[in-house]
């Protein structure tokens, strides 16, 4: 009898930690990082739903020594618990990412009440991006997180669980997207990689499409070649492989002109053949030069020198359809 | 007339009691009878008719009398058959028995309580011989074996044990004659009072027996190797063993194809865990477990719960009293009540509670999925179960969250599997695992696959070639 209520005891007398009202939570859509004169500065969107279905956000910002304090000083004049879990973004500043990115990750990685699938980019002055998509009446966090799922642009998604991956694992040096305000109008169109925890260098919207289709994420490619032709991808597939001391890196690209080619495709093919391989060619010289391997290229060649690298690019046309032949009466 | 002063004596103050005394030559026959359960015409055209008549003068009266049912008795058994609606006859020493019983009870109606779409219409009655009558028109063969015993010192309960000699095992019949001769009880006056003197060695809210009022569901017991009792005046077999598959899968699903059947079983699985749990789930969910609900809808519960005073678990306990209530008093009201209970029931469960800021619409979500999963059983005893392990679960999840919810799901598993109801597990035929009876009761096979009995219900199991 003894033994059964001691059980009990251990098992009932520890109830109710860790409760929390769910309409006592905070839903924290955006977090800003920032890390100036040794101090973090944060910036908090809190998310808010109304009973009309309408959702609205406030801004909270806080100054501390560490996250967690900057964080306690956000909420010190607030009357609810801050829930990490629905973040949508993470936002660092060039500052924080080269001083304290380490410390970030540690934090966000450790701390149980954030979640591993938050989207990370990279912003320099996030207030006036939260503040601007608040004027349009939009959540920011959703609106980064949509729009960084976008597979019309060329943007890179990274959320926690990848750069983790990458930022542990050797093989890889880590690149985060950078968030742009041009015109009133939030934009990703460049990358920042990073040499050993370290920006050195950032990818524009040309380099970032390369990107992707070396690493099979799939995004819309258009490649504009003389003439005002473009070649729009609708499937890529890039297979890589290390042998006799060359790295053979090959995409097949399947796609369509999105003009009405009448004479000599074949030709044009192999002008997208060429240009394409150009292209390729010059990014991966570019990663070369800035001994940056955000690709992970390092998984194949396993630190070997003098290393040959082979591209080869095939453009495959798709097959025209019924209804293409009809309009175009080819 | 020594016979007719204990008949007195022993009736007395009984105003229904009739004697009439008949001569009969140089004799005088008394006709005794309880005008209040015998039937006057039965009394006319069986004994007096043929006692008065002229041309019947001379026969002696063994012969004169008409009736199916006559019987010599002694007078010990004469108050049981008076109560019984048989009409006594004194002549001399001897004592005669013709039955004449008024027909009391009502006429063979519909299944209500267990319908089905397909199934045969008739139910039991309160008759016991009528109900006996209903399964020997569905078995007609002498393996049929009724054992009649007679229950309570005051209501003289006929109480009869069917089962086939051949199926089932006669162990379990003779534990259950042995237990229907230890009763000594004032009276027995339904199945649903016997069949607690049945079993009682284990406190456990699942119900050990089931009962029923379809002829066919006894008729598959039977041929399943289970034993019925059937009790007079109650319009309810008791079937035993009975175990929890048989109460989540009625016989009903004996009337449709294997393939659409088996989705309603998965689904009435679905219903009872469903059932159990949904609140608890809820509580553990949103006070503890938070990241286990997507941000949208998380966000729609806060803003929902805007504005209600209570913490969830007070909020749950509210609503499921409330719906404990509205169920038991639509059950004991008159019928003609049943609309405005609804009406009530509508506008407290509705909109009115929501915008006085008593609870949340999404609990009234939850506590609709409660009630309605739990409406696929028509056993108020299962039901019964299902509300205690909901206020078990519920207790656990409050303090403790999913862990909690885990917590109660293992005792209630633990309960579940030592629990045994003659021999047999409660959680039979998954534990221990029974292809035969499992392809009866959980999931369903084609007609011409379920050729076997459960090995543990019965020796001989050969069911079809």
């Amino acid at each position: 009898m003894k033994k059964t209520i001691i059980l009990f005891a251990c098992l009932l007398l520890s109830g109710c930690y860790n409760y929390k009202e769910v309409s006592d939570l905070a839903f924290v859509s955006s977090l800003a990082l920032d890390y100036q004169n040794n101090n973090f500065n944060i910036i908090l969107e809190i998310e808010e739903n109304h009973k009309d279905n309408k959702y609205s956000s406030y801004i909270l910002e806080g100054t501390g020594k560490t996250i967690e304090a900057a964080i306690q000083n956000a909420s010190l004049s607030f009357n609810k618990d801050l829930y990490f879990i629905n973040l949508n973004i993470l936002l660092i500043s060039k500052e924080a990412a080269n001083n304290k990115l380490a410390s970030i990750l540690n934090y966000v990685s450790r701390d149980n009440n954030f979640s591993f699938n938050f989207n990370i980019a990279l912003c320099d002055n996030p207030k006036e991006a939260i503040e601007n998509i608040m004027q349009k009446e939009e959540i920011f966090g959703k609106y980064l997180s949509t729009l960084l799922k976008n597979t019309d642009s060329n943007t890179i998604n990274i959320k926690l669980d990848n750069l983790l991956n990458n930022y542990l694992n050797e093989n890889y040096d880590i690149i985060l997207p950078i968030i742009n305000i041009k015109e009133d109008t939030i934009i990703i169109d460049k990358a920042a990689i990073f040499k050993d925890n370290i920006i050195i260098d950032t990818l524009d919207e040309e380099s970032l499409a390369i990107y992707n289709i070396l690493l099979n994420n799939h995004r819309d490619y258009y490649l504009e070649i003389d003439n005002d032709i473009v070649f729009k991808t609708s499937y890529y597939q890039t297979s890589i492989y290390f042998k006799n001391n060359t790295l053979y890196i090959m995409p097949t690209l399947t796609g369509t002109f999105l003009e009405s080619i009448s004479h000599a495709p074949d030709k044009i093919v192999d002008k997208v053949n060429i240009k394409f391989n150009n292209e390729i060619e010059n990014f991966i010289n570019n990663l070369i030069s800035l001994e940056s391997d955000p690709l992970g290229l390092k998984r194949y060649t396993k630190n070997k020198k003098d290393i040959k690298y082979r591209i080869n690019t095939n453009i495959i046309l798709e097959n025209k359809s019924l209804i293409y032949k009809g309009v175009s009466h080819e | 007339m020594e016979n007719l002063k204990i008949i007195k004596d022993l009736f007395k103050d009984t105003p229904d009691l009739i004697i009439r005394p008949i001569k009969k030559r140089f004799n005088t026959v008394y006709i005794i009878f309880l005008e209040t359960v015998s039937s006057g015409d039965r009394v006319n055209s069986y004994i007096l008719n043929p006692l008065t008549l002229p041309s019947k003068n001379k026969l002696s009266i063994e012969k004169a009398l008409s009736g199916p049912n006559l019987k010599v008795i002694d007078i010990n058994d004469v108050e049981k058959y008076l109560c019984s609606g048989f009409t006594i006859i004194l002549d001399k020493q001897t004592i005669y028995a013709v039955e004449t019983k008024a027909e009391l009870d009502r006429g063979i109606d519909e299944a209500k309580v267990e319908p089905a779409i397909y199934g045969p219409k008739d139910s039991l009655v309160e008759n016991i011989n009528k109900n006996i009558g209903l399964i020997k028109r569905r078995i007609k063969s002498s393996h049929l074996k009724i054992k009649d015993h007679t229950l309570g010192r005051y209501s003289k309960t006929s109480t009869s044990v069917l089962y086939i000699d051949n199926i089932a095992k006669v162990e379990l019949v003779l534990e259950i004659t042995k237990k229907l001769d230890s009763i000594d009880t004032d009276a027995i006056t339904s199945a649903g009072e016997l069949k607690q003197y049945l079993f009682n060695e284990n406190i456990n809210v699942f119900p050990p027996m089931k009962l029923t009022e379809r002829p066919d569901t006894i008729i598959s017991a039977l041929l399943e190797g289970k034993i019925i009792i059937l009790v007079d005046n109650s319009p309810f077999a008791i079937i035993l063993p009975a175990v929890l598959a048989d109460f989540i899968n009625p016989t009903v699903d004996d009337y449709t194809s294997a393939l659409n059947t088996n989705y309603l079983k998965v689904l009435r699985m679905i219903c009872f865990i469903l059932t159990i749990i949904t609140p608890a789930f809820y509580i553990a969910t949103t006070n503890y477990n938070q990241e286990t609900i997507p941000g949208l809808l998380l966000m729609n519960i806060a803003t929902q719960r805007f504005g209600v005073p209570f913490p969830s678990i007070v909020e749950a306990i509210i609503m499921l009293f409330v719906c404990e209530l509205l169920r038991e008093s639509d059950v004991r009201f008159a019928s003609n009540y049943g609309s405005a209970v609804s009406i009530l029931g509508a506008l407290v469960l509705g909109e009115s509670a929501v915008a006085s800021g008593i609870v949340s619409p999404i609990m009234i979500i939850v506590i609709a999925i409660t009630f309605v999963s739990s409406l696929m059983f028509n056993e108020v005893e299962i039901n019964g179960a299902v509300r205690t392990w909901r206020y078990i679960y519920l207790l656990f999840a409050s303090l403790l969250g999913l862990y909690g919810l885990t917590l109660a799901f293992i005792m209630m598993l633990i309960n579940l599997c030592s629990y045994k109801v003659y021999n047999l597990s409660y959680m039979f035929p998954i534990s221990p695992l029974d292809f035969s009876y499992l392809k009866e009761t959980l999931l369903k096979v084609k007609r011409k696959k379920q050729d076997k009995r459960s090995k543990y219900l019965t020796d001989n199991v050969r069911k079809q070639a």
